[in-house]
């Protein structure tokens, strides 16, 4: 019974392989092998509240923000 | 091109399409205002209360804190740096903990609080105002830990959510605040008159800087204020200063700076003054302001000594000592 699974098979492949090609001086080349590093998850396009269009913006006389 | 203005802290900045409020994490897409941290925490840490440092506020219990990047202020000194100091999308690494998924976590953790805190909440706003909703429904509780630099009408809206804040007053002197810290002193005194009167158990930390703002007489005012304003019973946690980020040039506070703002704070009327980052000082534990038994002694964020009665009071005299014991 082979417990080598096919992944597993394919991933020892690609090792000698990139092995082969740095021994050579040619590990550049296997830059296109290297799988990206996973990025961070998106932002988040929730909508955030306390705003106003620049144009809309007017102060009623008994606004207070925490700045006045 | 819509510019728009947000309206959540007193900078009320004026932000053009593509562009970021100077909390870097609020952002104009469109002529819509992104809060971009929603359900992005970078922080998340399972931490002593003692840590925040809320001292009357459920001793010794264990309290989910977290932290998106960005920050509204600009200290010098900043501990989080790497953290406050950089928009969501410079971060490393940033985890997708959207409200029911944190509250979840924090319950899964054995949490029975939920602490915003490490960078300033007040920039994940929303996140914090949602998460809070659940938690209450959840039966956790909300810890704001902050500089309170926020308008009134928001803060207003999250009071009602809040159990517990530790609010920093970085100097009783807004040229301080200026300089260091980027931001002004009077929306932060509002806010924290806003927090006492809405309920919310309060705390005040003060990180007192060499040469900075460790002037007794500023110190005494500063006291004076809380009373009258906060009230006697408010705890006051003196800070110890270490040279970090862009104050290197400064050594770290002496415990002795530390011992005379104590005392000042005391003469002036504070009942509970504490002294912090220094390991085994005596003002890390709260003591009877009757007749001086000790009450909790800590060492570092460790309780090793409680002699608070079941209903939070001295055991000897029986005064009530104000804070949230159960």
């Amino acid at each position: 019974m082979n417990r080598i699974t096919k992944a597993r098979r394919v991933q020892i492949r690609r090792r000698r392989f990139l092995k082969l090609l740095s021994a050579m001086g040619l590990g550049i080349l296997a830059l296109p092998a290297i799988p990206a590093r996973r990025g961070p998850a998106p932002l988040s396009l929730r909508e955030a509240d306390y705003y106003r269009p620049r144009d809309q913006v007017h102060k009623p006389p008994n606004y207070r923000s925490g700045s006045e | 091109m819509t510019e728009v203005v947000c309206e959540l802290c007193p900078r009320e900045c004026r932000i053009p399409e593509g562009g970021a409020g100077d909390c870097r994490v609020r952002v104009n897409i469109d002529g819509k205002l992104r809060a971009t941290t929603y359900g992005r925490p970078s922080a998340i840490h399972v931490d002593p209360m003692e840590k925040k440092p809320l001292y009357h506020f459920r001793p010794g219990s264990p309290v989910f804190s977290i932290a998106t990047a960005g920050c509204n202020l600009h200290c010098l000194n900043c501990q989080n740096w790497q953290l406050s100091q950089r928009g969501g999308e410079e971060m490393e690494q940033i985890y997708h903990l959207d409200p029911p998924e944190l509250i979840s976590m924090a319950m899964a953790q054995g949490c029975e609080s939920i602490a915003y805190t490490y960078s300033d909440p007040v920039v994940f706003y929303e996140y914090v105002h949602d998460s809070s909703e659940l938690a209450h429904q959840s039966g956790l509780r909300n810890v704001f830990i902050t500089a309170a630099y926020i308008n009134q009408k928001p803060l207003h809206r999250l009071c009602r959510l809040l159990d517990a804040s530790n609010t920093d007053l970085k100097a009783f002197d807004d040229r301080f605040y200026r300089e260091t810290n980027g931001a002004s002193l009077q929306p932060v005194l509002n806010a924290l008159v806003t927090l006492r009167e809405e309920g919310v158990w309060l705390e005040v930390t003060n990180l007192l800087i060499p040469t900075l703002n460790d002037d007794l007489a500023m110190i005494r005012r500063m006291a004076k204020w809380i009373r009258r304003e906060l009230g006697e019973q408010t705890p006051l946690h003196f800070s110890r200063f270490q040279p970090q980020y862009r104050m290197r040039n400064l050594p770290a506070t002496p415990t002795e700076t530390l011992d005379r703002a104590r005392r000042e704070a005391m003469d002036a009327g504070l009942h509970y003054v504490y002294v912090g980052n220094v390991f085994g000082h005596e003002g890390n534990s709260t003591y009877c302001p009757t007749d001086g038994t000790l009450l909790i002694q800590r060492v570092g964020y460790h309780i090793t000594e409680y002699n608070l009665t079941e209903d939070g009071r001295c055991p000897h005299c029986k005064q009530s000592i104000a804070g949230v014991w159960q």
